[in-house]
């Protein structure tokens, strides 16, 4: 664990730098953690290139690692509550979360994406779900997808 | 780490499979099986999820009975062998037919890596054959107002079942079936409204806990023989029961709990066969027919640590007796049941010779539904002189109705009763 007051530098893929209380991202993020343990960041000078994610995601998940650091002894709803406003973005919103997500291993954030990602389709006709997350091209052949439609009608 | 979306916007089923398949797992499989209509891309996903658990229960309003039954279907018709581990079903509608669709399903849930099956109906079904050959079962529940198993001599093999609950079974088609299961350690039966004519619970070397329990009109003679057993409790309230015997030493009982309505006789004996028993629960047919035989010995309990006595009304010479019995007792639970005016009256004699755990390891002593006669406040009192190492006794009351007044005053006497240990703290509510 670093002294809460240090900072560390993350750069997002449009090179913007991002200066962030290092506590807080390494209490979430895997990776960081390591880099900070094996001693391989240098406060000096280095700063954590993030090529696959762009400033408008990182700086949601600062935000998210920030929020949780600090109120971690909120009750469970009020966190609940802030975590669905946090994730109310488009599929490809969540997407771009997902993948910094997963790139930098912020655990309980994944567990957050993959758990709306399921609301998303549970309960949910074949219609509606294409709908949420953008299928345009479904890949099946008209008579294929005519079959479906047919066979099993009440998924659709 | 570059993901290329081949659909355009849809960056979602450009996540790679693992994301995904991990995204559905989660899923319950009406909405797993869903997926495979979205796209092309979903279909072949689809093909190799690891479907754990087959659940349906229509308890939960918002899926669909034939949803389900599709399920089934599109599982059967899958490319990969399924990997299915559990299988649930409960369908407490009566009017939709199981019977056809279930053979189905069990059929498309079989497969090396079932372990688990649990099927709840409310209408009379005849279960397939094929569960009771499935050999990586490890936990079968079947629940049924009529159940029905063909039985075939030496037809049915589950080698890795541990766990067995039936609720309703006929006693014949019950006994072939133990007969295949060598290596069971939980078996629970509850008999319901049937009644079963005979049954014996024997040769099953592996048995560790055993669960009886019958509310129904009768109930039929047991005979239960299960050296290594840990865990027995039998809840038999039927009005009319065979003989319950028990024709092994049980050296490795641990809790026994005890809720039956059989005869002294049976009852004496059978706690002969329990007195290895650490924890023991009795409740008031047991002990009120214990109760009348008088001159009956209660046997030597003398690893038990835990007794819990459900009486109707406190019978202070009858429990001073089975302490005596109960040589490194260190908690002891009292629950009188019956009303303040319903209940008989005895008298407090002082015991004459103290029962030794009294001194030595009583630690916890709970009374409920104490009413404050004179002799349940003079038996009290005789715990609290007597004991040395008592840490606590909690007594509650069993008034309907208690004034704070009169709760102040109850506590106030009873408080000032002399107390042995310095440690014991009294606790009245």
């Amino acid at each position: 664990m670093g002294s809460p007051l240090k900072k560390i530098m993350l750069c997002s893929s449009e090179k913007e730098i991002f200066s962030v209380e290092e506590q807080v991202m390494v209490q979430h993020s895997v990776i960081i953690n390591n880099m900070i343990e094996d001693g391989s960041y240098n406060y000096e000078e280095s700063k954590i290139p993030l090529d696959c994610v762009d400033s408008k995601t990182l700086k949601k998940v600062i935000d998210y690692c920030t929020y949780h650091t600090h109120h971690h002894n909120d009750n469970q709803e009020d966190l609940e509550a802030w975590d669905a406003q946090f994730l109310n973005v488009d599929s490809n919103g969540l997407y771009d979360l997902l993948m910094a997500a997963n790139y930098l291993e912020i655990r309980n954030l994944l567990d957050l994406i993959y758990r709306t990602i399921k609301n998303m389709i549970k309960g949910k006709k074949i219609d509606e779900i294409r709908r949420i997350l953008n299928i345009k091209d479904h890949g099946f052949t008209p008579e294929e997808e005519e079959q479906n439609r047919k066979e099993y009608p009440h998924f659709y | 780490m570059k993901m290329k979306t081949k659909n355009g916007d849809d960056k979602i089923s450009a996540l790679s499979d693992e994301l995904l398949l991990h995204i559905l797992s989660f899923l319950p499989i009406t909405d797993s099986v869903a997926t495979c209509f979205l796209s092309r891309r979903w279909r072949n996903l689809w093909d190799r999820l690891f479907v754990s658990d087959f659940d349906f229960d229509d308890g939960d309003r918002q899926i669909d009975f034939v949803e389900f039954v599709n399920a089934g279907v599109i599982i059967t018709r899958r490319k990969e062998p399924n990997n299915i581990c559990k299988f649930h079903l409960l369908s407490t509608s009566s009017t939709v037919d199981i019977q056809s669709p279930l053979a189905t399903w069990i059929s498309a849930a079989l497969g090396p890596h079932l372990q688990e099956i649990s099927i709840t109906l409310s209408s009379p079904c005849f279960f397939p054959r094929c569960i009771f050959r499935c050999k990586s079962l490890v936990s079968l529940r079947l629940e049924c107002r009529h159940m029905h198993v063909e039985m075939i001599a030496n037809a049915y093999q589950l080698p890795s079942l541990k766990k067995l609950e039936l609720k309703v079974c006929s006693a014949s088609c019950l006994i072939s079936l133990l007969l295949c299961c060598p290596n069971l350690e939980t078996l629970k039966l509850d008999f319901y409204k049937g009644h079963t004519p005979l049954l014996h619970i024997g040769m099953l070397s592996s048995l560790k806990s055993l669960t009886l329990l019958g509310l129904g009109k009768e109930v039929g003679s047991i005979t239960i023989n299960t050296p290594l057993l840990e865990h027995l409790n039998i809840n038999l309230k039927s009005t009319k029961c065979g003989t319950l015997s028990v024709t092994s030493n049980l050296h490795s009982l641990v809790h026994v709990h005890l809720n039956i309505v059989h005869p002294v006789g049976d009852v004496v004996k059978l706690l002969n066969k329990l007195y290895m028993a650490q924890s023991l629960s009795l409740n008031v047919a047991t002990i009120t027919n214990f109760h009348e035989g008088r001159g009956m010995e209660f046997p030597e309990f003398h690893r038990l640590v835990r007794l819990e006595l459900i009486v109707n009304y406190l019978d202070s010479s009858f429990v001073m007796n089975v302490l005596q019995h109960c040589c490194v007792l260190e908690s002891f639970q009292i629950h009188c049941l019956e009303h303040r005016r319903k209940r008989k009256r005895t008298c407090w004699t002082q015991p004459t010779v103290a029962p030794s755990c009294v001194e030595s390891h009583l630690k916890t002593l709970e009374f409920r539904g104490y009413c404050d006669f004179e002799e349940e406040r003079t038996f009290l009192a005789y715990f609290l002189e007597r004991g040395l190492v008592l840490k606590k006794m909690k007594i509650f009351h069993g008034f309907r109705n208690l004034s704070v007044d009169k709760k102040h005053q109850i506590l106030k006497t009873l408080c000032t009763l002399p107390r042995s240990s310095n440690i014991c703290q009294l606790m009245f509510d």
